[in-house]
């Protein structure tokens, strides 16, 4: 037993409390680190040895270097920050579309509606009068205006929401090949025994933000890969060292992509829009593919329906020049008249029309031809456009023996209230109040048309018109306001996952400043049990001289 | 729980962010003195506040309807009045003549002359205009609704002759001297030279059977051709109707052929054809050429009383109607102030209540700032050497 031992056991210790110290600083440094969860020296007592017949200690040494991770709260908190993902975006994307349909604060359809409606019961009481006429034109244009810019708000916020996949896509498959990369560091560090816990932070911090974005659950394994798989249909994002990758199909419909996935270890991409319904992605497409729509749909039979119910009456009705049944708005559907050797589709009011704009009628025009040049109507008549198939880009070939004459032509669903548009041909003459072709005093087609104001036509014939447009402005309402409940409740529910991990990963400066003093006055014991040890055989050699 | 630095800090700043919240809410509520300033601040009163703005419009429009219809009505009133008035005088002068006068020629024809003025002021007061619309044409007010002209008849045909047709057509209800009560203008044919007086039509009767013209009686006999005063009838028995308030409609004009022909229904004035009456008191009293005949005189004469209960039934239908618009104004006035005081009740804020939640919140929130700020300045490190 000599006091060589000593020596070497407390050279063990400052080794350890050196090292330990340095842990205590990493920690202290990180103290701010996003995703940083902070370790701890494990101090164990050295193997023993067997010296002159006494089995003694060697001293104290480091095992590992714990990192406290809580796998169950990684997950939980992933599912925290999906469910957070999708109802910020969806409250976002709604409360930009509310201002178009606040009727509380400023004047909008509804005002425009009831208006409307006004002029014609003025209307009733002047059937003669120019000026009476030449306000239902404009207070029917008014409404007309409102229509399509309530319309024209949704439309944008789709293409919007359309055009907003390419980024995120992007960046999905940025944090994937990271997560790929992040794996083979861990496997390769922990292969030479080292310690890749800062790896594995950058990792789990990844994969937060990648839940942000779309629905994943993540697998440890037992090499330190993370196997990262979507949720819902399962598929393989991130398999140990290889990534998957999204992509978008913009060629089937440039107006909405479809999201497609190559699998890790994987070479064919599939589509997976459907199963895509969670994180900011899934909202996205959701907001897109559907809940939009809804709205733009439910504006779209508002418009159809008084088109309809008003051109019904207007045509059976006299004008001031004793003439007969016109439109009072273009009908809806539009009808136009093909002309196969022109690929030209003419006598259509082009009002509300755009190129790229996808038309259909029957056998005559299928699915795929989309609008390529738009003339304009000339002031007071029809104007015409030219087809084209929206593969190739060229004219579309007509079939061989079309239908011909005035064919009703299909737009786009959800497109009725940017088409709804006055006849262009309407004028103060031609607006038709009277219901006797020998008498333009005659004022009872006027009281008809007012009338309609107060007539439940819409939702099975429970709702008035304004009462359909109140009705959609309530539900809208409601939607905003339970998906900011939501995101209060989400808010509030990642926060306290947020505490409870730091809890037990966050690091506490009082802890390790308490843990740094007792490092340091261990440290300074073991130097202590250095220099004694240092005097004992000082007191041995003088023995010697 | 082990409590670290990093979870007080997370905690204070969420907290602080909820006390902003609260604050910005009620301040938005102050500022704008709204309680509802978009529909998703509370979907389900947002939805009442819209209907009641609707509705409001609608008594708004209502209301403008009333007024419109009542200047209408209150110049039929002026209309009516004169016609009363102008039936007076011709009874005046009914009553004032005596058998004697009858037997003189001079005055005869005085009667005559003065007979023939009323008549115009008759049509005259048929043909009173509300702005560029005339009140008693019914639906068809866009002309006046008496066309008055001479035409020339012959006996024992259907043929009118020597009119400018410009706006007649069939089944006009036609009055005159010689035309046979109940007569309707059958087959127009139009102006050879155009808006001049060289046109014709045939005569029919209700059944649309072709009558003739007779020749009136008179002493000496009226040759054939004669000239007649006609008066043609080109409104129609449309009363217009006004929306006055949801779904109720009132009519409102007098139409020419309820007050003047006697004709029509729902309401009915009476049945006597003014104009009838006229044109038979003329040829009663005779002129400078024709003798007088008292007994037709005061058969015409009874006949005038009936046509002045006629109007006056005219005038009290109108009264009615002014009383019924004027009490609907009312109610919808009352309707709107019961609607608007809804509105304000839920639009309301309650300033005094809302300034002291402020208060509160902002003591609360700077109570949060201040504590936030103390705490995360207490560390370990001020205190190590």
């Amino acid at each position: 037993m000599s006091l060589n031992a000593s020596m070497q056991i407390a050279v063990n210790g400052l080794n350890v409390f050196r090292s330990a110290t340095a842990v205590v600083s990493q920690n202290i440094a990180n103290v701010s680190t996003p995703g940083y969860t902070r370790q701890k020296a494990i101090i164990e007592t050295a193997p023993t040895t067997n010296l002159s017949g006494f089995t003694l200690g060697s001293g104290a040494m480091i095992s590992s270097v714990e990192r406290f991770h809580d796998a169950l709260m990684q997950q939980q908190m992933a599912n925290s920050e999906t469910t957070l993902g999708y109802d910020t975006a969806k409250s976002m994307v709604l409360q930009q579309i509310e201002p178009a349909f606040n009727d509380i604060g400023t004047d909008g359809v509804g005002a425009s509606l009831a208006h409307f409606f006004a002029a014609w019961q003025d209307l009733t009481n002047n059937p003669g009068g120019i000026a009476e006429r030449q306000s239902v034109l404009s207070n029917a244009q008014i409404l007309a205006d409102d229509l399509h810019a309530a319309s024209k708000t949704l439309t944008d916020m789709i293409s919007l929401q359309n055009d907003s996949l390419a980024p995120v896509i992007d960046d999905i498959n940025i944090k994937l090949k990271e997560i790929a990369r992040l794996n083979q560091q861990v496997t390769i560090t922990e292969m030479v025994s080292g310690n890749a816990n800062e790896v594995k932070d950058k990792r789990d911090l990844l994969l937060l933000q990648l839940a942000k974005q779309i629905g994943i659950t993540s697998t440890e394994n037992s090499d330190g890969t993370v196997d990262v798989k979507l949720v819902g249909g399962g598929e393989a994002l991130v398999t140990g060292t290889n990534a998957g990758t999204f992509s978008l199909d913009k060629t089937t419909d440039p107006k909405s992509y479809k999201v497609q996935l190559i699998p890790a270890k994987g070479t064919v991409a599939s589509i997976v829009n459907p199963t895509l319904s969670t994180g900011s992605l899934g909202a996205a497409l959701a907001l897109r593919d559907t809940i939009i729509p809804d709205y733009l749909t439910q504006l779209g039979d508002l418009a159809t329906t008084m088109a309809t119910e008003i051109n019904t009456l207007h045509a059976a009705g006299y004008d001031l020049n004793k003439g007969t049944l016109k439109d009072f708005f273009s009908p809806i559907p539009r009808t136009g008249v093909l002309d196969g050797s022109t690929n030209t589709v003419s006598s259509v009011d082009v009002t509300g029309l755009w190129v790229g704009m996808k038309v259909t009628s029957g056998t005559d025009i299928p699915d795929g031809t989309v609008i390529g040049t738009i003339t304009p109507n000339p002031s007071g008549t029809t104007g015409s456009f030219t087809l084209i198939n929206a593969a190739t880009g060229l004219p579309f070939t007509p079939p061989a023996s079309p239908v011909g004459g005035t064919t009703a032509l299909t737009f786009p669903n959800g497109s009725a209230a940017a088409l709804f548009s006055i006849n262009p041909s309407m004028t103060t003459y031609t607006v038709a109040a009277s219901s006797q072709s020998s008498n333009a005093g005659d004022n009872l087609n006027a009281v008809a048309i007012a009338g309609l104001a107060t007539k439940r036509l819409m939702s099975n014939e429970t709702l008035t018109f304004s009462g359909y447009w109140n009705a959609l402005i309530s539900k809208m309402g409601l939607d905003v306001n339970s998906s900011k409940t939501n995101v209060a409740q989400d808010e509030a529910f990642n926060n306290q996952l947020s505490v409870l991990k730091d809890s037990t990963a966050g690091v506490s400066l009082d802890q390790e400043l308490s843990d740094m003093m007792m490092y340091q006055r261990s440290y300074q014991a073991c130097a202590q049990v250095i220099s004694t040890a240092a005097a004992m055989m000082d007191m041995v050699l003088e023995i010697v001289r | 729980m082990r409590v670290t630095a990093n979870m007080t800090a997370e905690l204070s700043v969420y907290n602080i962010q909820q006390g902003r919240d609260r604050i910005d809410k009620i301040t938005e509520k102050l500022t704008s003195n709204q309680m509802i300033n978009r529909p998703s601040d509370d979907p389900v009163s947002s939805g009442t506040l819209l209907d009641v703005k609707e509705k409001i419009t609608a008594y708004e429009q209502f209301n403008v309807n009333i007024s419109k219809c009542k200047s209408w009505l209150d110049v039929t009133t002026n209309g009516l009045t004169g016609l009363s008035n102008i039936l007076d005088a011709i009874r005046n002068m009914i009553s004032g003549s005596s058998s004697l006068s009858i037997q003189d020629p001079t005055q005869r024809q005085v009667a005559h002359d003065q007979l023939v003025e009323l008549k115009k002021q008759l049509v005259e007061m048929g043909n009173v205009q509300y702005g560029d619309q005339y009140i008693f044409g019914g639906g068809n007010n866009l002309v006046p609704p008496f066309n008055q002209q001479t035409g020339t008849l012959t006996d024992n045909d259907p043929n009118v002759t020597g009119v400018d047709v410009t706006g007649l057509s069939a089944g006009m209800p036609v009055t005159g001297t010689g035309i046979p009560p109940g007569s309707f203008v059958d087959v127009v044919t139009a102006n050879t030279t155009p808006n001049t007086a060289t046109g014709s039509f045939t005569l029919r009767d209700v059944n649309g059977n072709p009558v003739s013209a007779t020749v009136p009686t008179t002493t000496p006999p009226t040759l054939s051709p004669f000239n007649s005063d006609l008066v043609i009838y080109t409104g129609d028995s449309n009363q217009r109707e006004v929306e006055i308030t949801t779904n109720t409609r009132q009519a409102f004009s007098t139409t020419g052929d309820r007050l003047l022909l006697g004709t029509g229904s729902n309401p009915s004035y009476g049945s006597t054809n003014v104009l009838q009456v006229m044109d038979d008191l003329m040829t009663a009293f005779g002129d400078t050429t024709h003798t007088g005949d008292a007994a037709a005189v005061a058969a015409a004469g009874k006949k005038l009383e009936s046509a002045a209960i006629q109007v006056n039934a005219a005038i009290t239908i109108n009264s009615s109607r002014i009383l019924r618009v004027d009490n609907m104004a009312n109610l919808n006035d009352i309707n709107k102030t019961t609607l608007t005081t809804i509105s304000t009740s839920i639009q309301n804020v309650d300033l005094a209540k809302y300034g002291m939640q402020l208060n509160a919140e902002q003591t609360a929130f700077q109570a949060s700032l201040a504590a936030t700020a103390r705490i995360s300045q207490m560390s370990l490190l001020d205190y190590l050497r």
